[in-house]
């Protein structure tokens, strides 16, 4: 067997032999999540105006599988308070000492009004919205008919001064593409998943942090530094 | 260790872990089972929910795809689910929480599947 027959040989063989993943779990840790994808995402930089009118960076990973598109853009407001003070428009009214605390705790609601806006100007419907959480990380929930009658749904959380708004889309007669937001898992700076309880007032008890479970066979796990 | 502590210590871990779910299931009415008959199109075996794809005949004869949620692989195990328990192809009939806004979404819920046995799967 010549040396090129045995190159040939052994691509082969490691075509037939290497796993075919049908799933993606990204685990970001600089981001601190993990989430499934149904193919390894893009990741766009943007930014995204505040609710007080303060412009911070954002990240936007997703998959377009046609015909359905998965999205989760991540907002980071972990430097809300230099922003703030170092804002050109200051005024009396926005220079408080906990206003970057404000505009980062409005992050939720004001994301949630954005989509209701968009929603409504594009001809479409919300047919649920409510509050969420996941692993007692609290958030809003929201599912959509659009106008095409496709269905979107939404979720935003807040973790860490970072927000997260995950988003699935799935055309007419597809199953409602709830699985993608429902794969959502906080991580620490170390990549281990975090869980907490909580109390009625919503404050965060009990922080439990375990691995990431493994992933299951047919799932690649993709870890971002 | 006193056999009455032991089990105490084993109930309080058992009916602890509901507690620690993943996330909360506002969104579907659990107060009303739906009921589904139909064969197995898919299964997303994910973390940190298991989730199953079935196709419905719906009020006029017409093939609808639901997608059903389940617990955690972990979860399920205990269940005595596996992989095995239910493959695409199979028949299956399901008791589970249709979503609130009336979309072709459940959270499972009881699963029957080939071998007649139904199973938690939540």
């Amino acid at each position: 067997m010549t040396r090129i027959e045995q190159l040939l040989l052994g691509a082969l063989i490691y075509f037939i032999a290497a796993p075919s993943y049908a799933q993606i779990e990204y685990v970001h840790r600089a981001d601190r999540f993990a989430i499934t994808f149904p193919a390894m995402p893009e990741v766009e930089e943007t930014t995204r105006l505040s609710a007080h009118g303060v412009v911070f960076p954002a990240r936007v990973y997703s998959v377009q599988t046609d015909p359905s598109r998965y999205s989760l853009m991540l907002v980071d407001y972990t430097e809300a308070q230099r922003r703030h003070l170092e804002r050109p428009d200051q005024t009396d009214a926005s220079s408080g000492a906990a206003f970057w605390v404000m505009d980062v705790r409005a992050s939720v609601a004001y994301a949630a009004q954005g989509i209701r806006e968009r929603v409504r100007d594009a001809g479409g419907e919300i047919t649920y919205e409510g509050w969420v959480d996941i692993d007692k990380i609290e958030g809003h929930q929201m599912q959509i008919t659009n106008e095409d009658q496709s269905r979107s749904f939404v979720a935003i959380h807040l973790n860490a001064s970072r927000l997260y708004i995950l988003e699935s889309a799935a055309p007419q007669g597809y199953p409602p593409p709830a699985w993608f937001q429902q794969s959502l898992q906080f991580i620490d700076e170390e990549g281990q998943r975090i869980r907490y309880m909580f109390d009625p007032d919503g404050q965060r008890t009990n922080l439990r942090i375990t691995p990431l479970a493994e992933a299951p066979e047919g799932v690649e796990r993709v870890v971002v530094e | 260790m006193p056999f009455r502590i032991l089990v105490l210590m084993t109930a309080m871990v058992f009916f602890g872990m509901g507690a620690w779910g993943h996330h909360s299931h506002a969104n579907y009415d659990v107060t009303e089972y739906t009921h589904l008959d139909g064969s197995v199109k898919d299964v997303l075996w994910i973390n940190p929910h298991i989730w199953l794809f079935i196709e419905v005949a719906d009020d006029d004869g017409s093939p609808m795809q639901w997608v059903l949620e389940t617990a955690t692989p972990a979860q399920l195990a205990r269940n005595g689910v596996t992989r095995d328990t239910v493959q695409v192809g199979d028949s299956v009939s399901v008791r589970c929480h249709q979503l609130k806004d009336g979309s072709n979404g459940c959270l499972l819920g009881y699963l029957t599947g080939r071998d007649g046995v139904e199973r938690l799967w939540d």
